[in-house]
């Protein structure tokens, strides 16, 4: 049962601010509810107004541009990014992150604003982005801020929006030359969640000798998902050799900070970060060698 | 909670190219507006909660699942249900395909894959077996393995243009309609959302129904307040355990430990208490919120070695230590077996909680009619006859003045083979109310409900000859119960009583436990208690021949069943071509290149089992008689009243034979043979016939869907009616033709003389000629199990049957041995299940059960908490293979006829689960060189235990 609440649809950014503010704290933003309706379903989130942005035009949409990157309003859907050319080409890691995402029903509805809003440390989108050094634009009726995507988790399910405030879009910075990266998680059944995720941004020096700059990020192993900078830190100006993709497994592994649950045991799944993070990392670094097409 | 105008709002919907315009509340998803206010029933609500996707619909050409949209939302889209599918009454191509090739069983989850598939084509019309999977990865089906639904799409396009159908390639010859792979006669049903489930129907002045169920795992209720709820504007009726009957009900006669709201004691979280009757489900849902419930908690047990302990808390009074069933079965002597064997080997296994979790959730609606002295009870149910039988019981009425009704059902597997709370309520409520009463159980209630199967931990010990011969085998099996006995008592001798059907074992001891603990109540599920000792059997089995270096298809070959023999507990095996499925598999599966010779990782295994045919005796004893009324009946060898009964009906102008039998059609296709097998005795085509199965006012008492019991038990019934049609049209042809009726032969709608086929008369004309000289022509059937079937020893009459299906299964699969994560690759599996009548339907249950079992084996499992709370009770967290974990599957038959059996036919439904567990735990022993002995097999289970090896 869901309990009762009055719903909303915003056609532009402006009205749906103004919504915002005129319910204050009681409100809940739903921008597909591939994730909420489950919420509000299980009686979990029970808001006293759902204001709906899914409709809004001008933030369904994806902008490449090749000096300034990637630019994907937070009311585009899944199957959107999944099927554009342009996220092909240029960001192909997205590509295949959509496609694992749930079922095709959740990603025909369900948005990448109402993803990350979610703050689900689960997320499919949360590691990948973060590993392409994704930022998010934030507004309220006042104003408008830019944070990067990896300062955008607080908590399980929390993040830094505030009251009055909307997920804009996020933006990618354009990809360095002799960069690949790279994303699996780990589950039993295709396209669930992952019981862990890791995804690996690899750039390579010029002479693709040695490692110029690392993102790890780790999913579902902390409550937010995490770099684990420390194993980045091990990678950066180094040449990948096994030994060293061992330690890196491994600092990555301690750096993660996950919880039992009837999936996986805290064990288990720092042995999965430390899996998953070797396979990423030496994927990475292969992809990123190879010359550029 | 006001009910005021302001929560509705006016929005127009476009479905199907109709514009509706409907007042929704804003909380409403697009499902319930499509189901309850546009009647649109054929969108299915499977988990409501965004995984199954039996309600996927189409909006703006993509595929969606409407439980998860604000109808609020959908203003403005173009919506396509299934209804919109089919275009003046021509079937789209897909529904074609879907029907032919079999990628239907039970139809819930039909009319969504079918959406899914639509979209699909429309952008991409030969679309490769990977984007098929990637399309229809949102679409959960727990029938078919998937399987058949790839076959369908791939090949979609044939039936662009087409009218008939690619004809069948399968034949025996020897008959005309049986043996051959026809469509269901229920398919094109389920493919247009046409056929209607318990929950689609809708009654005027209809209420609805919720339960209130405990909150604690073990306690008494001390006071039940109910009356802030009556105030609750919309609420007609609050039961509680005090204004029910004070009968309890269940399923073995013995033990009927259940009453249907908790009289002062609840056991488990779960336990229902209260029921609110309501205009709606959400207002009845917003009462059960108001009622006030204290309970003095009472410690409580979750674990069956615990409950035993002696001040272990104790469920019920009458179950000592709470032990609700002992089995001590010992059949020649095991200590001289393992004194003459030439090495024995002892193990540990610890089974799983599995649960059914069909796609279809329970439902019963009921009313009375208007004498006000019958009932009319519609239920999702396998076995409607028990139903009848229980709320005759309950309410204390003649089973005459009841009513059962069982539309079709979106798959059992065990879980809907005893009468729910559910039916009674809604029997009691509707008689108090005066108006129809439906109630649709949640998903998370349905894992409330239980009936899963049973934890099992097991002590096996198994000694052999040195050629592999087993000389004797000792089990030890504690049953997890839960809080009530359910099917229990029969599992755990179904526990035992199996093992010795596939092998010869000369001394055989059984010792079982069936416990009770503070959880939902376990019952049947296929395979009847006896897939997890069959697991750890054919596990200790494979891992003696690898002790000894026999090869374990050979192992098993050594020792394996022949027919025409009594096994050593006393159960008659006739046909048995169990040797044959084992020679076959290996071959097919190229065995003999792979055992031992593949890369780590990689693995192969196999897994056998059986099953009965039908249970040789009804799960009541005795006659047909309200339960209140029977003495406790001492037990006899013998069924007193036939367990299948079937009437032909031809129609008046002979084109018709209508077929009347109560058997359960589930999913499992039994409308589908049976139909055959009457088309077949009559001599007439299959389209023909038309069969009736829902109504027991309509059609004779069948005893349902259980122990896979339909086509052996129904058919007979079925074949002997039609024979009895037979014989009063050719008595009537005989006298015009002045010939004897025994020079009769009906084939193919003709009637003819055997000696002289020129001399011949339409079947129709004829039916027309009896019809016209002597009235309606029809005929009765019935089948009673043989007479003196089982031993005389305690609990000899579980097992009993009057035959045994036999398989064999082989698993490949690969192992990441640095995850331990799993992938199920193939599957090679033969089956005797004596003549397949549809071997399109015999393929289909095998592999259905296949998925079913291998996931069964690697992930499913229900886990509770600390104060026995399901922690997994919804389909996220319980994980059901979708079609990408799906594994490639062949499934072959080997030649077999049943003597028993119609045609020749026994069971495949149940039998086919058997040997799946064991095949894949071997499989992924032989990839990883360690065997894991308790299920699910998760990678991390094994990853520990190659962490422990190596």
């Amino acid at each position: 049962m869901i309990r009762d609440f009055v719903y909303s649809k915003a056609k532009t950014v402006k009205e749906a601010l103004d919504l915002l503010e005129e319910h204050k704290e009681n409100y809940k933003i739903i921008c597909g509810g591939q994730s909420l309706l489950i919420l509000m379903r299980q009686g979990l989130v029970a808001p006293a107004n759902l204001i709906d942005i899914k409709s809004i035009e001008e933030l369904s949409y994806i902008n490449f541009k090749p000096k300034d990157g990637l630019k994907i309003g937070a009311a585009t859907t899944h199957s959107d990014i999944e099927k554009s050319s342009s996220v092909k080409k240029h960001y192909p890691v997205l590509v295949s992150m959509e496609k694992n995402l749930a079922s095709v029903q959740t990603r025909n509805w369900g948005t990448i604003g109402g993803n990350l809003a979610h703050g689900d440390p689960a997320g499919d989108p949360g590691p990948v982005f973060i590993a392409l050094n994704a930022t998010v634009k934030i507004a309220n009726s006042e104003r408008e801020r830019s944070i990067p995507l990896e300062e955008f988790f607080i908590d399980y399910f929390e993040t830094v929006l505030e009251d009055g405030e909307l997920l804009l879009e996020v933006q990618f910075p354009v990809v360095p030359p002799r960069t690949a990266t790279v994303y699996e998680k780990f589950n039993i059944i295709k396209n669930d969640q992952g019981i862990v995720s890791v995804a690996v941004s690899i750039t390579m020096e010029k002479k693709g000798s040695s490692c110029k700059d690392a993102r790890i990020v780790l999913g579902a192993a902390a409550s937010i998902p995490i770099r684990a900078k420390k194993a980045e830190k091990l990678l950066i100006g180094q040449k990948l050799n096994n030994g060293l993709l061992e330690k890196i497994g491994k600092r990555a592994s301690k750096e993660a900070d996950p919880v039992a649950d009837i999936h996986a045991s805290e064990e288990y799944r720092r042995h999965l970060v430390e899996a998953l993070t070797k396979r990423m990392v030496r994927k990475a670094w292969d992809q990123a060698r190879k010359p550029a097409r | 909670m006001k009910h005021n105008k302001e929560r509705y709002r006016l929005i127009v919907l476009k479905v199907n190219g109709e514009e509706h315009s409907v007042a929704v509340k804003d909380g409403e998803t697009l499902l319930d507006v499509l189901r309850d206010k546009l009647r649109l029933t054929g969108t299915k609500k499977g988990c409501n909660l965004g995984v199954c996707g039996a309600c996927t619909v189409i909006i703006d050409g993509e595929p969606k699942n409407s439980c998860l949209l604000l109808a609020a939302s959908c203003e403005g889209t173009e919506i396509t249900t299934i209804e919109g599918i089919a275009s003046q009454g021509e079937l789209h191509p897909v529904q074609q395909a879907f029907i032919y090739h079999g990628a239907v069983q039970c139809g819930f989850c039909t009319p969504g894959m079918i959406l899914s598939v639509v979209a699909l084509i429309k952008d991409n019309p030969n679309p490769t077996e990977a984007e098929i999977k990637e399309a229809l990865d949102g679409n959960l089906c727990r029938c078919t393995g998937y399987a058949d639904i790839i076959e369908a799409v791939k090949n979609w396009k044939k039936y662009l243009n087409k009218k008939e159908p690619p004809s069948s390639s399968y034949d025996l010859n020897k008959f005309s309609t049986v043996g051959k792979s026809q469509p269901r006669v229920d398919a094109a049903a389920k493919v247009t959302g046409h056929a209607k489930f318990t929950a689609d129907y809708n009654f005027n002045n209809m209420l609805y129904g919720k339960i209130l169920h405990s909150p604690i795992s073990h306690g008494r209720i001390k006071m039940i307040d109910t009356s802030k709820a009556e105030t609750l504007p919309g609420v007609k009726l609050i039961l509680t355990g005090k204004n029910m009957p004070d009968i309890t009900y269940g399923v073995s006669p013995a033990r009927y430990d259940e009453h249907v709201l908790a009289k002062d004691r609840v056991r488990y979280v779960g336990d229902e208490v209260a029921a609110v009757i309501a205009v709606d489900e959400d207002t009845a849902e917003r009462a059960l919120g108001l009622i006030q419930v204290e309970y003095e908690e009472l410690p409580a047990v979750f674990n069956p070695i615990e409950a035993l302990k002696k001040d272990a808390p104790r469920l019920h009074e009458k179950y000592k230590n709470n032990i609700n069933t002992k089995v001590d079965h010992h059949f020649g002597d095991v200590e001289k077996g393992f004194a003459e064997a030439d090495f024995i080997r002892e193990e540990e296994f610890v089974g799983n909680h599995v649960y059914q979790n069909p796609i279809e959730p329970h439902a019963s609606i009921a009313y009375w009619e208007n004498d006000g002295l019958t009932l009319v009870l519609y239920s999702s149910t396998q076995v409607p006859h028990y139903v009848h039988y229980m709320v005759a019981r309950v309410l204390d009425i003649p089973l005459g003045k009841i009513r059962i009704i069982r539309p079709p059902v979106g798959g059992g597997f065990g879980g809907k083979a005893e009468t729910t709370p559910l039916d009674l309520i809604t029997a009691i409520a509707s008689k108090k109310t005066g108006r129809p009463v439906k109630m649709v159980y949640s998903r998370k209630e349905m894992f409330l409900h239980g009936r899963g199967r049973h934890k099992q931990y097991m002590k096996f010990k198994m000694g052999v000859k040195k050629d592999g011969r087993i000389t004797a085998f000792k089990s030890q099996i504690y049953l997890d119960g839960g809080a009530y006995s359910s099917f229990g008592v029969i599992t755990a001798y179904y526990a035992g009583s199996m093992i010795p059907t596939l092998y010869f074992i000369p001394n055989y001891l059984y010792e079982g436990f069936r416990i009770m603990t503070n959880k939902p109540a376990c019952g049947a599920m296929r395979g009847h208690g006896t897939p997890q000792p069959r697991f750890a059997f054919e596990s200790l089995l494979s891992m003696i021949a690898d002790d000894l270096g026999i090869d374990p298809i050979e192992i098993r070959l050594r020792n394996a069943m022949d027919p025409n023999t009594r096994t050593c507990n006393d159960l008659d095996v006739r046909s048995c071509e169990f040797k044959a499925t084992l020679d076959e598999v290996k071959k097919k599966s190229r065995w003999k290149q792979k055992y031992g010779k593949l890369q780590p990782g990689k693995g192969i295994g196999i897994g056998c089992g059986g099953f009965v045919s039908g249970a040789g005796y009804a799960i009541y004893r005795g006659q047909v008689q309200r339960s209140s009324e029977k003495k406790r009946e001492t037990f006899v060898k013998k069924s007193e009243f036939p367990h299948s009964n079937a009437i032909v009906k031809i129609s008046e102008d002979g084109t018709a034979a209508v077929l009347l039998i109560q058997a359960a059609e589930i999913g499992q296709g039994s409308s589908t043979v049976l139909s055959q097998m009457c088309a077949e005795a009559l001599g007439i085509s299959l389209y023909r016939v038309r069969i009736r199965t829902e109504d027991s006012d309509i059609s004779p008492l069948d005893l349902g869907a259980y122990s896979s019991r339909t086509t052996l038990m129904g058919g007979n019934a079925v074949v002997m009616a039609s024979k009895d049609v037979i014989g009063k049209l050719f008595t009537s042809v005989s006298r015009v033709w002045n010939c004897n009726p025994q020079d009769l032969e009906a084939r193919e709608n003709q009637i003819f003389l055997k000696s002289d086929k020129s001399k011949n008369m339409a079947w129709e004309e004829a039916a027309r000629k009896y019809f016209n000289d002597q009235g309606p022509l029809v005929g009765t059937g019935w089948y009673k199990p043989p007479e003196g079937l089982g031993g005389d020893y305690k609990g000899a009459a579980v097992g009993t049957s009057p035959a045994y299906s036999y398989g064999s299964s082989v698993c490949e699969c690969c192992v990441d041995l640095e995850t331990g994560k799993v992938k199920i690759k193939k599957f090679t599996d033969f089956h005797d299940c004596g003549t397949p009548i549809n071997p399109q339907a015999v393929h289909g249950q095998v592999k259905g059960a296949i998925v079913m079992g291998a996931g069964e084996t690697i992930m499913e499992d229900v886990l509770y908490d600390e104060k026995g709370n399901i922690l997994n009770p919804n389909l996220h967290d319980y994980l059901l293979m979708t079609i990408k974990d799906s594994p490639e599957i062949f499934s072959g038959i080997v030649e077999s006829y049943e003597p028993e059996g119609p045609y020749g036919a026994k069971e495949i439904g149940e039998g086919a689960i058997l040997p799946v567990l064991a095949a894949v735990a071997h499989a992924i022993a032989n990839a990883t060189g360690v065997w894991i002995k308790e299920l699910p097999i998760t990678p991390e289970k094994i990853l520990k235990a190659l962490k422990k090896k190596f």
